[in-house]
């Protein structure tokens, strides 16, 4: 019988970069520009949510979260990405 | 009338009113969870608030209330659903309605009263005459509504955007676009014309008495709702 361990799944969900991110803008231009960190060009901000899964690995760990952000929509396609990273 | 309780949902105690009392229409406050019938009510309104508290998005987790999956059937069959504020985000997270709603462009809670233009003549603007210029309060920190640029031809080409932000003379530039909504759209309805969503609340610009401007517009929205429903339900 295969061996069900817990791993840490962590979703990426991240703006497209075709819309506006107003909290990477305002990070942007009234904190790093206006203080002169002016080696920055853009900043978005994203989401994560972690969540800890029981799966046999973690490549199963990563395609249980998929199923999940697919069919409940954790994050929503039309305007986000969504990476997932994995992790023992 | 049902109006469907979410929890979180804040705004069902004035619509009930604005039908009961003002409208002298009969309303009935639904809670999500329970197994009624929804087919036996003429039309269904989902009311503003936080349902769920905004947690994950504003109305993602209301979107899979088994209630939603009889809206979607009852939508089919042409029964009016309403969305207001967070019932927009509802209708929107549950793909009821096209787009998305965003975090205001100002990154605020904007509460204030906004000039709209009516840009179409449907079951839910028919009391009004064409291009009026209407008042209604926003109260929202989700309303940028958006979808890509294709999506938002085939809305214009289908009349599907219902009202826009503009200013008291129906010019709607960025200059009186509160929340960056693209195209400065306020209102939409689904391709069939049957469900709409707003963000502006007209609930509370129903009674003239309680409007800072004297404006009962709102009431506008429900009562052309009602009277096509009575066209309806006669044919």
């Amino acid at each position: 019988m295969a061996t069900v361990s817990e791993f840490k799944i962590d979703l990426l969900i991240s703006p497209k970069p075709e819309l506006r991110n107003p909290e990477g803008e305002t990070i942007l231009q009234d904190l790093l520009l206006r203080n002169n960190f002016d080696y920055v060009t853009s900043v978005s901000v994203s989401k994560v949510i972690q969540l800890i899964v029981k799966a046999e690995n973690l490549e199963d760990a990563k395609n249980k979260a998929l199923i999940i952000c697919d069919e409940l929509r954790l994050y929503n396609p039309l305007v986000s990405s969504c990476t997932i990273r994995g992790t023992e | 009338m049902a109006i469907l309780q979410f929890p979180g949902t804040n705004c069902d105690i004035d619509t009930y009113r604005v039908f009961n009392e003002l409208l002298d229409v009969e309303a009935t406050l639904i809670w999500h969870e329970k197994t009624t019938d929804l087919e036996k009510f003429d039309a269904i309104i989902l009311p503003g608030g936080f349902s769920y508290g905004d947690r994950l998005r504003a109305g993602i987790i209301a979107a899979y209330s088994p209630v939603i999956n009889q809206l979607k059937k009852l939508s089919l069959k042409g029964k009016p659903i309403v969305g207001i504020c967070n019932g927009f985000q509802i209708l929107v997270e549950s793909g009821l309605l096209p787009g998305a709603l965003l975090t205001n462009s100002n990154l605020k809670f904007i509460c204030k009263w906004v000039d709209l233009k009516v840009e179409t003549n449907n079951l839910f603007t028919n009391s009004f005459q064409s291009n009026s210029i209407i008042k209604m309060p926003i109260a929202h920190n989700e309303g940028r509504y958006y979808v890509n640029e294709d999506k938002l031809q085939e809305l214009e080409r289908n009349n599907q955007i219902v009202l826009r932000y503009s200013d008291s003379e129906g010019n709607t530039s960025l200059d009186n676009n509160p929340n960056g909504s693209i195209s400065n759209i306020a209102a939409v309805s689904n391709s069939d014309g049957n469900v709409l969503g707003m963000m502006p609340h007209p609930e509370r610009a129903s009674d003239s008495l309680l409007s800072p401007y004297s404006s009962d517009d709102g009431i506008g929205i429900f009562r052309s709702m009602i009277l096509s429903l009575e066209v309806m339900l006669k044919e």
